[in-house]
């Protein structure tokens, strides 16, 4: 069966290029020429060569490349991800620094992947029925285009002072009070998220739709005499299914990178917030343990398109 | 994208197509071509007279070579010492004096974001230079030679795209960043390990498409004539085979210079990319962020910059791809 050996071939592949990305990940960390236990011990220790010995020890630094390779796959694969070699945060296990940070930034780019999608598709479609209208095509999508290409970190600060600074209707930043306080908290930056996704998207919608319109089977449809409703939403939309899923990936990297700048800007204690920590102090297993879950969730996903795009286009499988 | 399988639009061997597209009958424009030899067109000659007629990306080239002129020529532009401090004029609102006032130590924010675009043009510019060359050699390789060459290189370059380059960026940054401080350049450290990380990370999707460009230009005619008449292959890869890609690969690299800006400011208002006391766009941004309520243009003028350089790089690569590429205008 077609669709299976596509599958198959497809999810070997997936988990061959999490393995490589595990591998370049621990390589990378291990051809720095920066010494993590010199930086624990600090001044004060470093003279002692015995505590020196005692903390390599400690976090396996002494064992041979090869077996810290194989200890460190070996403990991914079991769900241990190292411990933290930060001097305020040292010994703590990788996993409870980073449990905390996952449903905050899957909470964030959620609720902006929801209300990009609910401005940005039905913007789309408008600006596609009205084509080359003043107002419901060409200065929707002007907003759009300026939705899509202004960089985000360029409208949050001008958000924050506007709406958190001069007029104090929305908190400048902060994240999961509860109550009314935690939903204006979401407001800002899961707007702000939003207008990229949104922008995106409907300028992506706007063209597949147009696209699709232009077809004979639209023209044929036309010629029947079936309702332009009819025609829309049950032939037109049905195949706009196929190129959307290729803008998927983009959207994902969108999301990963917003997810940091938002975060940042917004001080949320998501998956971003923790891995830019780590990074400025150096705290590798930290670093590592973050990027490779977030190249993960990436990888699945672009795997996940796939393989809708196999059962929506059968072409696909026979490639 | 151009399909693999249709013709080029812009490429030398198909003049006649190219003045079609350009608006004139097929017809017309060859007897014109034959009847009048001393007005030669060359693909790269229409499409400057193109571009010269998209008056959006005009302006945006004229105010990048501006912005270009004045950071190259910092110190004749009207700025002070980017790192002095005006202890007498902390957070100050513009002024006659401090024409963008000035930040938190009294520094001027005018003569900070003048030499802070430097480093936006250096990682930008260079950055996708580097980039872009690498791409094309990898994609003309892999397309030319096929075989187990290609299988290695295709390979390699999927694996490269399916890791997030964002990640991987801020991977070898933080890895790599007190490394690049202890060069003992100064700033300038972190700008090298910045070109470096942006050059490994950008080419993959080029690389695709121009190995894709390749793949369907090497079966064509110019390609077995150049070979029967005893060509080498490097010969035939740099000098046929490349120039027929430049006009598609700028548009490519217009929009790579793009995302570089974007994620320069980005790794450094994160505090990974040009670190703290050196002027960059980015930190200002993260700075300015963090005394919204004190002085407003801390925040505002690199944000206005950034969305300046920005826009006028997206308007600027969207002429570039109507130019070279009619056929996909938007």
């Amino acid at each position: 069966m077609a669709f299976l050996s596509f599958f198959i071939k497809r999810f070997i592949a997936m988990i061959v290029v999490v393995w490589a990305i595990t591998t370049l990940v621990f390589f990378l960390a291990h051809a720095s020429p920066y010494d993590p236990i010199r930086l624990i011990l600090g001044q004060k220790y470093l003279g002692d060569p015995r505590g020196y010995r005692v903390m390599r020890h400690l976090f396996g630094l002494d064992q041979s490349v090869w077996q810290q390779y194989t200890n460190y796959l070996g403990g991914l694969l079991h769900g241990d991800l190292g411990y933290s070699e930060e001097q305020t945060a040292l010994g703590t296990p990788v996993w409870d620094m980073i449990r905390s940070g996952v449903p905050q930034s899957v909470k964030l780019g959620g609720w902006a992947l929801l209300v990009g999608l609910l401005v940005g598709l039905p913007s789309g479609l408008i600006s596609a029925l009205r084509q080359n209208k003043p107002v419901a095509d060409h200065a929707n999508q002007f907003v759009m285009m300026l939705m899509f290409a202004v960089p985000v970190f360029v409208l949050a600060p001008i958000a924050q002072l506007i709406f958190g600074v001069e007029l104090k209707w929305l908190p400048v930043a902060g994240w999961g009070d509860p109550g009314l306080l935690g939903v204006k908290e979401m407001i800002m930056p899961v707007g702000l998220f939003a207008m990229g996704i949104a922008g995106y998207f409907s300028k992506s919608f706007r063209s597949f739709l147009l696209e699709v319109l232009s077809q004979d089977y639209i023209r044929t449809a036309r010629a029947k005499g079936l309702k332009q409703r009819v025609i829309i939403y049950l032939h037109a939309i049905k195949n706009t299914l196929l190129p959307l899923a290729t803008i998927i990936g983009p959207t994902i990297a969108f999301l990963v990178t917003g997810a940091f700048i938002i975060e940042s800007f917004f001080n949320i204690p998501g998956i971003g917030s923790i891995t830019v920590t780590a990074a400025t102090s150096s705290d590798y297993p930290v670093i590592e343990a973050t990027t490779i879950l977030i190249a993960i969730a990436v990888v699945v996903m672009n795997f996940l398109t796939d393989v809708f795009y196999a059962m929506v286009d059968p072409r696909v499988r026979l490639e | 994208m151009a399909q693999p399988s249709e013709p080029l639009p812009s490429q030398s061997y198909n003049r006649d197509a190219q003045r079609d597209e350009a608006g004139g009958a097929v017809l017309v424009a060859a007897t014109e071509a034959e009847a009048a030899p001393r007005s030669i067109s060359s693909p790269m000659r229409d499409a400057w007279r193109r571009f010269r007629h998209n008056w959006a990306a005009m302006i945006s080239l004229i105010i990048i070579l501006i912005l270009i002129v004045m950071s190259i020529f910092a110190p004749l532009m009207h700025t002070s010492d980017p790192m002095a401090s005006d202890f007498t004029d902390l957070n100050a609102f513009p002024s006659w004096h401090h024409w963008f006032g000035t930040d938190g130590l009294g520094r001027d924010t005018y003569s900070r974001l003048v030499y802070g675009m430097r480093v936006t043009f250096v990682v930008g510019i260079v950055g996708a230079a580097i980039t872009t060359i690498l791409g094309m050699l990898l994609g003309v390789i892999s397309g030319y030679f096929g075989g187990i060459v290609d299988a290695l290189l295709a390979r390699f370059t999927d694996l490269m795209f399916a890791f997030p380059s964002f990640i991987l960026a801020l991977i070898i940054i933080s890895f790599y960043g007190s490394w690049a401080n202890s060069l003992g350049m100064g700033g300038a450290g972190r700008v090298v390990l910045l070109v470096i990380v942006f050059a490994i990370v950008g080419w993959p999707g080029l690389m695709r498409f121009v190995r894709s460009l390749v793949l369907s230009m090497k079966e064509q005619q110019f390609i077995e004539a150049a070979r029967t008449v005893g060509t080498g292959s490097w010969a035939i890869m740099i000098r046929h085979l490349l120039p027929n890609t430049y006009g598609l690969v700028l548009v490519q690299a217009s929009f790579i210079v793009i995302g570089f800006i974007g994620t320069e400011a980005v790794l450094s208002l994160l505090g990974l990319g040009v670190q703290a006391p050196n002027p960059d766009l980015g930190v200002m941004l993260s700075q300015g962020a963090s005394v919204l309520d004190l002085n407003y243009w801390e925040v505002l003028a690199p944000a206005i910059v950034l969305a300046i350089l920005i826009l006028t790089f997206t308007f600027l690569g969207d002429g570039v791809r109507d130019a070279v590429d009619p056929r996909t205008k938007g």
